[in-house]
């Protein structure tokens, strides 16, 4: 098999995670599949982290079980990270850090801080010997990583050519060396492969393309872990496509500025994380009840309160679900990996618009970082559905600029979908006050018992149409499995790769993995547990949150499996559970 | 931007729902708990943005929607509901912060000279950028301050300067007088502005050209 996983241990700060983005860059730009894995502190300098890129010439679907390389840049990194090296797996290191205890390993030696110092005569080139070592080892090819390097420094405000000949020179002494001086005992090696037409970036990134395909033009956010690269996309880039970008004093300001850009007619966005989306909750309820579209990302990490902000869970969903006082329709939508990022929020935006209701979007830390090679042609321009807009008889509706007084236009009209022809401020608009109190048709306060009955019945009944019509998910694995898994969110591929090898050692296992979370796809997840005799319900959550909704609306008793260390699972997890309940 | 003529006259906000708020204020939203409490962060950031729209912000020194609590216009040691032993607290003082804030249109009113008010939400809709009126509006209910006010609203001196930053923030600490009238104005760019000045070299978002960057 053409695929290896390498992962690189070290100080946070001194070049770790830059490195592996170096190497999965490189090996995807030369055609490679990759997928990457990154957990870091909070800390901004110091602290351990660790880098794990998984590479092949086959599509790639989670960050694997353990890597058969593993790179520490200190002995702490070797302590935290051995026990998890592959059996007969390769260990590189530098031999005035450590000494590594005998174990079903191969070690190679490397001085990784002599060369940059004495070699290099630049100790900040210690991991472009790293890079070096690797290319030299394990390939990728030297050349993609240098290309990689090359672009990242011509575009760095460090620029000079000598920083840019000390790093040349550095991978090439470090590929030397190890050529040279070790004899390679391992079996790990990616072979040649052939170039494809991938594009390479990580869950946040593809997301803002999205947002920007979905011709979302205003967005307000303030800053959180791990969502403040979307911010920072789109401050750069709406300005550049007609689009507003403003930084809020706070997460409400930055709601509330979003529903009042939507109100006057513009796709908005905000993103945030869990303490930023707690904030969110009031214009949540207000938003549904006004009956205003509006995309939140929810960029979830390790809660509650300040929590770990650079860790991984999934363990926003019942607060999504349920934010907001009162009974408050809303959607909530989970993307399984990098392309859906694109696709996904493309399509919460048409959510948003035709249910005219609030959007979350649940993604979390490890796919706002997780870098996936991905085919060019998953990001593609898609339809997108507008907002119904009210057709009065007259002049009101065709644009030119009579007034039509209040009184006149039903804004929150009773129809058989729920959905009510909307009007926003302009040239022939309607006038209505899009209130957060209970109101009338026309959007008068109302507090008769019958109206806010009816009022209450129509909002929720755009949640029946949503679920018309919006796509089902699809089983993955057998169509005769006995067992049966349901997961949400960024473990997709985890649970996929899982199915796959138990289905390869003989098991009847299929998946389902609804991206809608709400409304539910009732009837293709009642099919899905009638097919099968036990259901496994993996999450990175301590309550099992998917589960439990999944037995309050179908009365599932799922087997839980669950993962709260701010870790993703590996497939190898899900599919010790498959064995376990056979 | 697109500029559509209409002449709206007093009949086209007359609904056939009949007005059923306190007819001291209705001032949910507007006032002085919403602006300078719950709200006060945002008005600060609103201003320091200097969008152009006006805020009228009503104060009646209380809060009557929910009857009778302290405000954080009330004076320090008023007796409320919620402070039994009196304010604990300080006052906050509008029309100081509004100027230290860098709002480029300040002015108080007073909703007992109903002419001058109107005069001058005039004069701050008429304003390019942010501005701030501080209406005085009393409580009749909860907190009739009607007499006191009567008594205490003096029209800002004849001789002020309303591009005088420093003397109007003088006249806005005077404690024992409310002046009514323009504190400070100044027309300067507002951010609404810059935004659009941002996007003038906009173009139609090219999703082939966007992708690129990650091939």
């Amino acid at each position: 098999m053409n695929e290896i996983t390498i992962r690189i241990g070290g100080e946070s700060g001194e070049g770790t995670i830059s490195g592996g983005d170096i190497i999965a860059l490189g090996a995807a730009r030369w055609g490679y599949h990759v997928y990457t894995f990154r957990t870091f502190p909070a800390e901004i300098l110091g602290g351990p982290c660790m880098f794990q890129v998984r590479m092949g010439d086959q599509p790639i679907k989670s960050m694997g079980d353990y890597p058969d390389v593993l790179v520490c840049l200190n002995k702490e990194a070797y302590d935290r990270n051995i026990s998890e090296l592959r059996h007969g797996g390769v260990l590189v290191y530098d031999p005035a850090d450590f000494t590594p205890d005998a174990g079903d390993f191969i070690a190679y030696a490397v001085p990784f801080n002599e060369i940059a110092r004495k070699e290099v005569q630049l100790f900040q080139t210690k991991n472009m010997v790293m890079l070096g070592a690797i290319s030299g080892l394990f390939g990728p090819p030297l050349e993609a990583i240098v290309q990689v390097v090359e672009s990242k420094l011509s575009k760095s405000r460090k620029a000079n050519p000598i920083l840019m000949e000390k790093n040349m020179l550095a991978l090439e002494i470090a590929k030397k060396y190890v050529t040279q001086q070790l004899s390679k005992r391992d079996p790990f090696q990616l072979g040649p492969v052939e170039k494809a037409n991938r594009v390479v970036l990580n869950g946040n990134q593809a997301l803002v393309a999205g947002a920007l395909a979905a011709k979302c033009r205003y967005f307000a956010g303030y800053p959180i872990t791990p969502a403040s690269d979307i911010m920072e996309a789109l401050a750069k880039e709406l300005p550049q496509v007609g689009g507003t970008f403003m930084q809020a004093e706070d997460e409400i300001a930055a709601l509330a500025s979003v529903l009042g850009a939507s109100f006057g007619g513009v796709r908005s966005m905000t993103a945030t994380s869990g303490p930023g989306f707690s904030l969110m909750t009031e214009l949540i309820g207000y938003a549904s009840m006004a009956e205003i579209p509006a995309v939140i990302v929810d960029a979830q990490r390790a809660g509650p309160s300040t929590g770990m902000p650079t860790k991984m869970e999934q363990s926003d969903l019942s607060f999504a679900l349920n934010a907001s006082h009162g009974d408050t329709p809303r959607m909530v939508v989970a993307p399984a990996d990098v392309a859906d990022c694109y696709s996904l929020i493309i399509q919460a935006f048409s959510m948003a618009e035709r249910y005219q209701m609030p959007v979350i979007f649940l993604t979390d830390q490890s796919l706002t970082a997780r870098v996936e090679s991905v085919d060019r042609n998953a990001f593609k321009p898609m339809e997108i559905e507008g907002r119904i807009k009210f057709e009065a008889n007259g002049s009101s509706a065709n644009g030119n600029g009579a007034f039509q007084a209040e009184h006149s236009y039903s804004r929150y009209a009773y129809t058989a979908s729920g959905i009510s022809p909307s009007s926003a401020p302009g040239p022939g608009a309607m006038a209505y006050v899009a209130t957060g109190l209970e109101h009338d048709e026309r959007g008068h306060p109302d507090y008769e018992p019958e109206d806010h009955t009816a009022m209450m019945e129509k909002r929720y009944r755009k949640l029946d149409t949503a679920a018309e019509e919006l796509p089902k998910p699809q089983r993955y694995g057998d169509e005769d499995a006995t067992i049966g898994i349901i997961g949400w969110g960024s473990t997709e591929g985890t649970i996929q790769e899982a199915v796959d090898r138990a289905r390869e050692k003989g098991y009847k296992v299929a998946a389902l993995h609804p991206r809608i979370l709400s409304p539910l796809p009732d009837r293709t997840i009642r099919d899905f547990i009638r097919s099968v005799k036990t259901v496994i319900v993996p999450e990175c959550n301590y309550s099992g949150q998917l589960a439990n909704l999944l037995g309050a609306k179908y009365g599932l008793q799922a087997i839980r499996v669950n993962k709260f260390g701010g870790i993703p699972f590996t497939a190898g997890e899900i599919l010790r559970a498959i064995e376990e309940v056979s | 931007m697109i500029q559509t003529p209409v002449t709206l006259t007093p009949k086209d906000y007359k609904s056939e729902v009949k007005p059923t708020w306190c007819p001291g204020c209705g001032d949910f939203g507007v006032g002085d708990g919403d602006f300078f409490s719950i709200g006060v962060g945002h008005l600060v950031h609103a201003a320091l943005r200097n969008i152009d729209i006006t805020v009228v912000v009503m104060d009646n020194e209380t809060y009557g929607l929910t009857k009778g609590q302290t405000s954080p216009t009330s004076p320090h040691g008023h007796v409320t509901k919620s402070t039994p032993y009196g304010l604990l607290a300080s006052t906050f003082n509008p029309i100081a912060t509004a100027l230290t804030l860098n709002v480029s249109f300040v002015a108080r009113g007073y909703s007992a000279k109903p002419k001058e008010l109107a005069a001058l939400i005039e004069q701050g809709m008429t304003h390019h950028g942010f501005s701030f009126i501080h209406a005085l509006s009393p409580c009749p209910t909860f907190y009739n301050t009607f007499d006191a006010w009567d008594a205490s609203v003096t029209p800002i001196p004849a001789d002020h300067d309303p591009s005088d930053q420093m003397k109007a923030l003088g006249l806005a600490m005077d404690t024992e007088k409310q002046y009514m009238g323009i504190f400070y104005q100044e027309e300067r760019p507002t951010m609404d502005q810059a935004a659009h000045q941002l996007s003038q070299q906009a173009q139609e978002f090219d999703l082939d050209k966007y992708m690129a960057r990650y091939a």
